[in-house]
């Protein structure tokens, strides 16, 4: 019986253990690294530049910058296909549908705003001295703003693609290569 | 109700996911009607330094109810910004001072540049008169506005005479010196 | 009936299908011409001088600046223009001051107009024009 009463007890405090919510867990392991590249022999001021013109490379425009911490946080628009259009589109009416005769009404689809702003991609880069180089991390969110245009985000996901981060090292490193003489950086 | 109404924003939506507007190339260059907005824009200031020149401007435009978002020393500018929003009768809003000044002098502002629910963004600039010579430069400033009401939209430089000679008169003011004409 | 059911199938079909990662960031030759249009070099040492020089010539074409570090020599700078129908449309660019070497400052810019990246030469050529008569030097073509 009272083996009983503290197996019970045991369970009870597992249920209890308070669960971190969603948007607070930590990236996992696979992201960091993802989102991590490592330079040695580069000073960290040096990579910022460089980091500047492949952002530019890829469109983007340049938010904030702080050269002392090593932060850039740049944007640019996204535009969506037809095919991706069309597709979001359907998929929230087949959710809507399905909602409707499984008596969920209270339940949405996709956020229609999701669709209907304009969408944008924003990119923070941070490089950081790591031992003898530095350490860049790169992180994408995709985001849509407010229908009427205003720079009120009404919907943000990172991008766990990991190709897309890939292009973005590729980039980055070839120009770091092309900057070696001056900068003297061994990726 | 509201479904359908997301439902028809949807449909409008992928109707103009098709049709996006290509920029006339001719729309960052030059044109010709600058040189009459730059005498407009431009006052030049005699025996001062760049940074008093800020640092003053910067108190012009607060006092206008600005908020300076991005200011550089090194660079010669100050950026600010006023936001209005449709809900708050109470705060004065820059042209209304602005107007108010102006009526001091027999002139009134168009009703339609006071809308409400808009920003209005300066730009202001200190830039040497001749190279090598550091107590002599022109002040240039432009005021745009960006007024987002569900069916009123509109954008871009604010052509009024009236502000910009305001404007100038105020720094004059706080700076003890006289504005020259371009 | 048969019509109202091919289009179910369509519509279902094109629930399936996920968007990739697609255009998110892409490359290729097009970046690099790109790239060549967006660049061009000026005959001085003085960095200060073409960054005070960029601010003065997005105010004289009618930008706001949205932001500007000296340190990292960049300028952002932003401007609205409605049409006669209340169509909003918005510029944004940002510009990178960087010494090439010690006599030569390499300039790119980067525009977008609503959302979308500016790929026309001849908007960038315009932008050096008055970029270079503001700063009384010729701009070159970088490469």
């Amino acid at each position: 019986m009272r083996k009983l009463v503290v197996a019970c007890l045991a369970l009870t405090g597992c249920v209890g253990a308070p669960s971190v919510p969603e948007q607070f867990a930590s990236a996992s392991r696979a992201t960091v690294e993802l989102q991590t590249r490592r330079y040695e022999g580069a000073r960290p001021e040096d990579v910022l530049p460089v980091a500047v013109a492949a952002l530019q490379d890829f469109g983007f425009q340049v938010m904030k910058s702080d050269v002392a911490v090593g932060l850039i946080v740049a944007e640019r628009g996204l535009k969506k296909s037809f095919g991706e259009y069309h597709s979001e589109f359907w998929r929230g009416y087949w959710q809507s549908m399905r909602n409707t005769f499984t008596f969920q009404w209270h339940s949405r689809g996709p956020n229609p705003e999701k669709m209907v702003g304009p969408a944008g991609l924003r990119a923070a880069v941070s490089i950081t001295p790591a031992g003898a180089g530095a350490e860049v991390r790169v992180t994408l969110h995709r985001f849509v703003s407010r229908p009427t245009g205003e720079p009120i985000l009404v919907w943000a996901e990172e991008i766990a693609e990991p190709e897309v981060y890939a292009r973005f090292f590729d980039l980055l490193s070839q120009a770091l290569a092309r900057e070696a003489p001056k900068i003297g950086v061994t990726p | 109700m509201r479904r359908s109404f997301e439902r028809a924003l949807l449909i409008c939506a992928l109707a103009l996911a098709g049709c996006a507007v290509e920029m006339p190339p001719d729309y960052i260059a030059a044109k010709p009607s600058d040189a009459a907005d730059r005498e407009m824009q431009g006052r030049r200031f005699d025996g001062i330094e760049e940074k008093q020149l800020l640092d003053a401007a910067v108190g012009v435009l607060q006092d206008l109810g600005f908020t300076v978002d991005v200011t550089s020393v090194e660079l010669g500018f100050v950026q600010g910004a006023k936001e209005r929003e449709a809900k708050a009768p109470d705060q004065t809003l820059v042209l209304l001072i602005i107007a108010a000044l102006a009526a001091s002098q027999g002139s009134s502002m168009p009703a339609g540049q006071m809308r409400q629910d808009q920003t209005i963004s300066a730009l202001l600039t200190v830039r040497p008169v001749r190279e090598a010579d550091e107590r002599s430069h022109i002040v240039l400033v432009s005021f745009h506005n960006h007024v987002r009401q569900p069916l009123v939209r509109t954008a871009g430089p604010l052509r009024d005479p009236v502000i910009y000679q305001s404007f100038f008169e105020l720094l004059s003011k706080a700076l003890f010196l006289e504005a020259h004409k371009l | 009936m048969k019509r109202v059911l091919a289009a179910f199938l369509i519509a279902f079909l094109a629930s399936c299908a996920k968007p990739g990662a697609g255009d998110v960031l892409s490359g290729g030759e097009s970046m690099l011409k790109l790239r060549s249009a967006q660049t061009r070099s000026f005959e001085t040492a003085d960095r200060n001088r073409v960054m005070r020089g960029v601010v003065a010539t997005l105010q004289d074409l009618g930008f706001m600046v949205t932001g500007a570090d000296a340190a990292l020599g960049t300028v952002s700078g932003r401007k609205f223009t409605a049409d006669a129908t209340g169509q909003i449309y918005e510029l944004r660019v940002t510009v990178t001051v960087r010494p090439r070497d010690e006599r030569q400052m390499l300039v790119r810019a980067n525009a977008e107009f609503n959302n979308k990246p500016v790929e026309d030469p001849t908007a960038y050529q315009n932008f050096f024009t008055a970029l270079g008569r503001s700063l009384f030097l010729v701009a070159q073509k970088a490469e």
